[in-house]
């Protein structure tokens, strides 16, 4: 075959191609049909024009043709809205169960470094102050404080829905800088995780020593298994992915690796970003406001009934 | 592929069989790309809380707090999900993001790229991501690594599709032995390019070239014209003419 005639030949369907490449999604529709049998004839001509050393400007213009098609042909980009209730009654739980000895291991070592420093700070409550910063210290007195103007709302914000919005903005931005840290060999999941285990359990003990035990307790108990439970999961999702670079999994070579391992922490990155709506939700709307105590913790202990339930029951049955 | 590869094109296998190269994309329009991303991040945020400022802001700080995040978070997931694989910046710089088996990228996939993007930039200016990509075969930051994605270019290389623009003294001639497809490809490719050679350096790249498809000496005498000759005969004769 020479170059000439195999131009002069299949010059139409090339253009017909370039064409449909760049419609938009409607104009592309009235082609849909004829596209793949084309698309599949030009792959051919790749071909030719490759093993025939023709000129490699029309090998590169082929090329190109064939790596856009190959997107329109495999793209999928119709939003399935059932996929959000089977992640939250199947895929996120099953995600979760099918890491539950990172996340327990997870879960101890935040609780041990809680109960640490929280140890630290009961003996001597001034270390709090220098640990973190006077700032930090002054604003947690303020804030569970029932005789000042900022009780159970955090400075920056005034009215519940604003303080919805500011914990959405701060506990998700934290969990995703956990989570995308861990890629740095797991150290920054990690370095994280520690520092607010470490901030949670020398807040609690500071908070006793104040007298503030009620007021504290009665505010954190309802959403407190839901937001810790999402960093536990965001930092694990994170050290799993950074643990690609060290040792990739099922012997893979790092790229396929981190392709096994990306799809499933996704479920976990996701789910905890789910979850840390639902704690500012809860945060906003229900800690903040003055109930009783003993009514606050009732739903914090119902609460971490439902997590638990939820992670270890949820779509068992449904495994395919 | 296992070829080696002169340039820094990747090649890759598609489900029909056929392999088709990628083209990654440095971090030079990369991070132009970047650049204007994060303007249009800024713009829209100053104008957003201009526009809140104007209004009152007694109330609206919640909705403020969740553009913020969604911007911050989600400005490039958004784009790369819904404009085929590109930001505005990507788009103006010819860059695109796929599957690093070509295809368009998923939505989860985007999601992690741009979570990790975090990371990438963990030590300020993007240090961590531009050391990875320069020592990654794709130019791959870590949230391409995490995320399994290539950013490639999708412009067509202009040199390589320029017009051919030859002296017309030279007549079309053809080879007494028939070339092979590698000497025919060389020929064209001197053809393409023998006009930013200038004529000595033209003769001097031909001179190494011609004994090898030749032995009349008569031919050899001339090298860089033989071999424009040679192109412009494999042109005509290509034609159909």
């Amino acid at each position: 075959m020479n170059q000439g005639d195999f131009i002069e030949k299949r010059r139409g369907e090339w253009a017909w191609m370039e064409e449909t490449i760049i419609m938009g999604r409607r104009d592309f529709s009235v082609r849909a049909s004829k596209f793949p049998s084309v698309y599949r004839r030009i792959i051919r001509d790749l071909n030719i024009a490759r093993t025939e050393d023709f000129d490699p400007s029309l090998i590169d213009r082929l090329d190109r043709m064939v790596l856009e098609g190959h997107g329109r042909l495999y793209q999928d980009r119709r939003i399935r809205w059932k996929v959000i209730p089977d992640f939250i009654a199947f895929g996120f739980p099953s995600a979760v169960r099918r890491e539950w000895k990172l996340l327990i291991s997870f879960t101890a070592a935040f609780i041990l470094v809680a109960l640490l420093s929280g140890l630290l700070v009961h003996k001597s409550p001034w270390i709090f102050a220098q640990w973190f910063s006077p700032d930090v210290a002054l604003n947690l007195e303020e804030m569970y404080d029932p005789s000042s103007e900022h009780y159970l709302t955090p400075r920056e914000v005034t009215g519940d829905a604003d303080m919805f919005g500011f914990y959405i903005y701060n506990n998700i931005s934290i969990a995703f800088q956990t989570f995308a840290s861990g890629i740095l060999l797991g150290f920054g999941s990690i370095l994280y995780l520690m520092y607010n285990g470490a901030f949670l359990g020398a807040t609690c003990a500071y908070m006793i020593s104040l007298n503030f035990t009620q007021t504290f307790f009665s505010f954190i108990s309802g959403h407190g298994a839901v937001e810790l439970t999402a960093f536990i999961f965001a930092g694990a999702a994170g050290w799993r992915l950074g643990m690609v670079l060290i040792r990739p999994p099922f012997r893979l070579s790092r790229k396929e690796g981190f392709k096994v391992v990306g799809k499933r922490v996704l479920p976990l990155i996701c789910g905890a970003a789910a979850f840390l709506v639902l704690a500012a939700g809860i945060e906003a709307f229900w800690s903040s406001r003055p109930f009783p105590p003993a009514m606050k913790y009732s739903f914090g202990a119902f609460m971490l009934i439902v997590t638990l339930v939820y992670f270890i029951f949820s779509g068992r049955n449904s495994r395919v | 592929m296992d070829e080696p590869e002169t340039d820094t094109r990747l090649s890759v296998v598609n489900p029909e069989g056929v392999a088709y190269s990628l083209r990654p994309a440095g971090f030079i329009p990369r991070t132009l790309a970047y650049a204007l991303d994060s303007i249009i991040i800024w713009i829209f945020l100053a104008v957003i809380l201009a526009l809140a400022s104007a209004a009152g802001m007694d109330s609206g700080n919640w909705l403020i707090f969740l553009i913020a995040f969604a911007v911050n978070w989600f400005y490039f997931t958004i784009w790369e999900i819904f404009g085929r694989g590109a930001t505005p910046g990507k788009l103006l710089f010819g860059l695109k993001v796929v599957a690093d088996d070509g295809s368009p990228v998923s939505p989860g996939a985007s999601f992690t790229r741009n979570l990790l993007r975090f990371a990438d930039g963990f030590l300020g200016l993007y240090i961590i991501g531009i050391l990875c990509s320069m020592f990654s075969p794709g130019f791959r930051r870590l949230g391409d690594w995490g995320a399994s994605t290539l950013v490639v270019l999708v412009r067509p290389n202009r040199r390589l599709a320029g017009r051919i623009n030859f002296p017309e003294t030279i007549l079309p001639r053809t080879s007494k032995t028939p070339l092979r497809g590698e000497e025919k490809a060389l020929v064209l490719s001197f053809l393409k390019r023998c006009n930013l050679f200038g004529k000595d350096r033209a003769d001097e790249i031909a001179s190494r070239i011609v004994p090898a498809i030749t032995s009349d000496s008569k031919d050899a005498a001339n090298p860089g014209e033989y071999l424009i000759g040679l192109g412009l005969g494999l042109l005509e004769k290509d034609a159909g003419r």
